[in-house]
Parts: structure tokens; sequence; C-alpha cells
């Protein structure tokens, strides 16, 4: 496999084939074969699926009739096993080179750096399940040298990306944090920040675009997971992008108040809690200075951007994926919270993911249209 | 074909039975590839004693775009027929809604 990056890891040619195979055969699942569920939407369940229960109900309604489909459930049978293959096959790749990777590691001059915290305590939330089934979660951590979780979710976001086009931003699955750039161009087109903070940044896919559209600036990246920071040292290292990562808790960040003049996080909301992602957003507050800036970006997995039928198979990954919380999350008043949590000028919409190289893309507070073709964001200013 | 079934009862362990067929051909399936993994590996060595190529040449070959191209719609159409029953299923209940949603 060529290298996605300068320090991807190394990926023989036999593993390369059995992870385009999965990647196929997932390609076929949501293309081909997702119309049945649609189907058995529209014959069983779209006429009573007309009442005035609430929203959740109606789902977890939904959910019970779909999983009494034979089809649905052989669906998603095969879905979550191609899933738990994935991850094996992309185990024994990553297992294969990490060696090598911590050899790269160590001969490194950085121009940025990492600072680990062991005794950062482990958040309710990451206890529960290891979110999207990927082995280990992304807080395991072998030892002072382990890579080994950042390079399975670095190498398993890139075979998510196999022939899907440029929907998360290729084999660097960075649209995120271009999407970032081109909402604050947008909305913000004066706005030079000096000091940038990426809660919840994993192995860095959306903090190196971020620190390279502001190269002024000294941006920071904190996460959970020691392994995934690491890993997102050398690789924006091998990026070129100056990045200090720290081993932080976005809930209650050790930054002093109104450190920095942009916060932002990229889809880390929804695969917390309700709690903490309230927390979450009062902690980017405290961390701006007055007239700074925050974008927490998420995934448009908004009721308002479809039926009931998008609205439950959408949640697909929460019922059946070990991100138990979309739902809880994604169904909150993010404006109310961020007005509470003492800013201004709050808005909340869509950004359409810009083309490669570009600043520019639309904004609209109107529902979304295309799911993965544009991101949620909310953003505001610190009063 | 040969008659494979044994006589005496057959334990099936799962409801419905399908589960069990299902890891018995996966199993079979299994075996297939292991055989298919030996037979290459056999041509591999044999080109080698020849001097014509080795194993690492085989490892780190890089198909040209049209051979890459040949290999994804092979895979494509390997995908396609592994998974032509869930697809005639899910055809067939379109085509059930498409009714039923037809004025």
């Amino acid at each position: 496999m060529p290298q996605f990056h300068p320090e991807s890891p190394n990926v023989s040619a036999a593993s390369l084939a059995r992870l385009r195979f999965v990647a196929d055969f997932r390609k076929q699942m949501h293309t081909g074969l997702s119309k049945g569920n649609r189907a058995i939407y529209d014959l069983h369940f779209a006429d009573e699926h007309a009442s005035d229960l609430p929203l959740p109900a109606r789902r977890e309604k939904l959910r019970a009739g779909l999983e009494g489909a034979e089809f649905y459930r052989g669906w998603s049978s095969m879905l979550r096993a191609s899933q738990d293959l994935m991850w094996r096959l992309v185990g024994n790749a990553v297992d294969a080179d990490h060696d090598r990777l911590v050899g790269r590691l160590d001969s490194l001059t950085p121009s940025g750096s990492v600072t680990v915290n062991p005794d950062l305590p482990v958040p309710p939330y990451m206890a529960k399940a290891d979110v999207h089934r990927m082995p280990g979660g992304y807080m395991k951590d072998a030892n002072a040298a382990d890579l080994r979780a950042g390079a399975l979710y670095d190498l398993g976001g890139a075979v998510y990306q196999f022939g899907v086009g440029n929907i998360a931003g290729g084999l660097l699955n960075d649209s995120r944090g271009r999407t970032l750039v081109a909402h604050l161009a947008t909305r913000f087109p004066d706005f030079s920040p000096t000091s940038i903070l990426d809660m919840g940044c994993g192995v860095g896919h959306n903090t190196v675009p971020l620190a390279k559209a502001f190269p002024g600036a000294k941006t920071y990246g904190i996460d959970l997971g020691a392994a995934q920071l690491r890993y997102a040292h050398l690789r924006a290292e091998g990026l070129g992008a100056k990045i200090h990562f720290m081993q932080d808790n976005a809930e209650h960040t050790n930054f002093p108040a109104q450190k920095f003049d942009l916060v932002v996080s990229q889809i880390i909301l929804h695969e917390t809690s309700p709690e903490a992602t309230a927390a979450i957003i009062r902690e980017s507050r405290r961390l701006l200075r007055p007239g700074g800036v925050v974008v927490h970006l998420e995934v448009p997995l908004r009721a308002e951007n479809g039926d009931d039928f998008y609205n439950t198979i959408m949640l697909w990954e929460e019922f059946y994926n070990a991100e138990p919380n979309i739902s809880g999350v994604m169904d909150m008043n993010f404006c109310t919270i961020a007005q509470e949590a003492g800013f201004t000028n709050v808005k909340l919409g869509y950004q359409t993911i810009p083309p490669a190289g570009s600043r520019e893309s639309a904004f609209s507070e109107s529902p979304g249209t295309k799911a993965f073709g544009q991101w949620l964001v909310l953003s505001g200013v610190a009063a | 074909m040969n008659d494979f079934t044994a006589k005496g009862e057959t334990k099936f362990f799962f409801e419905p039975k399908t589960i069990d067929l299902t890891l018995a051909m996966i199993l079979a399936l299994g075996s297939e590839i292991s055989a298919l993994s030996d037979k290459l590996d056999t041509v591999i060595d044999l080109l080698g004693s020849k001097n014509i190529t080795t194993l690492n040449d085989v490892e780190n070959f890089a198909p040209n775009p049209e051979q890459q191209a040949r290999r994804d719609a092979a895979r494509k159409l390997l995908v396609e027929t592994l998974l032509a029953p869930f697809q005639q299923e899910a055809d067939a209940l379109a085509a059930d809604a498409a009714r039923k949603n037809s004025p």
C-alpha cells in the first residue's frame, strides 16, 4: 500500500488486498443492499409511524420493528461482522509494523511536542465501550512507546475512505478540519487566531489542516488517549505541522482560563455523553479570551434532516457499533447550551465540505440535504 | 455428486438451523482459501527456483493503473456475487414497496 502520509503504517500487498475486499463489501452493503431496509419501512411501518409519539419513542419503536425483519437482521449481522473483520485485519497490519513506527518516533527532531499523563482518569463514557468496536478503544496504552491505538484509528479511518471519494477527506481523513477553516472564513473572515486548541484531537486528522491554515498561531491538541497522541505527534511531524499534543480531558482541562482565541472540537461530542458535551462547551468558554471564537463541528445527524426511517437507520452505529450516546447528544439544544455557557452571536448550521485547497464553501442554517457532504457546526463568540 | 450425508440424527445447535449451515460454509471456504494460498506459494517457489521471480518481487509488485482497474473490477464482481442472494431480497422488497407507494 502506498504511504498515505509520510509516517503512515506500512501495509503488505496481502493485507491491502484483504482490506480492499472489506471496504468494497461495506460499500455494497450501503449502496446496493440498503434499499431493502427502506422498503421494509415503507411496507410495514411508514403509515403507522405518523403518530404523536415523541421522536425518541418513535425511533425505538421502529428499531424494534426493523429487528423483527429478517432482511434487516441479516444485513446488520454482516455489516457488524465486516466492521470486526476490518479491525482484525488493520490490527494485524499495524502489529507487523509497530516496531518500525516506534523507531520513527524515536528518531524525530520535532518542531512540536507530545506530553502524556498516565494518571488521567478514564471518563465513564469511555469505560463503557470501545467506540466503533475498535479493540482496546481510544485509551489503551500498553507502555510509554505504544502507538497502536493511534495507528489502528488512522489506518481504519483510511480504509473507510477506500472508494468513497472525498467524503471525509480522502486517506488523510481531514475534511472536518478543512470544513472548519472554511466555516471560519465564512463567518469570521477577518479572524486570525494566535493560539488554537483542538479538543479531542485523536491522531490529529483535523488538527493538521487547522495548524496549516494559521501558521502564525500556536496550536495545541488534547485527547484522552496517550497512544493516539504519540502517533498524532509522529504523523503531524511527517506532514510538517507544528502542533503540541497533550493528554487531557476536554471537560476540565489543565489549561488556565482565557489561554486561547480559537477553541474547536471535531466530531467528538457524539462519542461522549450529554453531560460531558455540556461540560465541554462550558470548558471551551472558560478557555477563550473575550472575543475569542468557538467552533464545535459534528456529524449532521439532526432529526430535522430526514424522516423517521432516516433518523433511525442513522443510529445503526448507536445500536450496534459502540457509540451509545449519538442520539442523546445530537438531539440536544446546542444553541441554548452555548448561550448559557456565555457565548454570543451563536449559530448552528451546515457547512459544505470545501474542495481540496479551498477555504470557500456554503454555510446554511436550514436543514441539510446531503448527509455526508456537509458537517454540522455550532459557532459563536466568547462574551 | 457423492453423497456425504451421514446416517443417524444430525444435531443442529442453532435456531434457525441456517446458522449451523452458514458456519459449515465458512469452514469450507477457509479450506479452499488455504489450498489456494498453498498453490500460489508453490507457483512462486517454482518461479524462484527457475530465477524468474521471487517472493519479494511478488510482495513488492505495484500494479499499473490498468492492472489495478482490472483487479478492482474483479473484486467488485466478487462482492456482488457473494452478496447476490441478499441483493435479490433487497430488490424484491424495494419492488414491493414501489408497488405499495404507486397510486
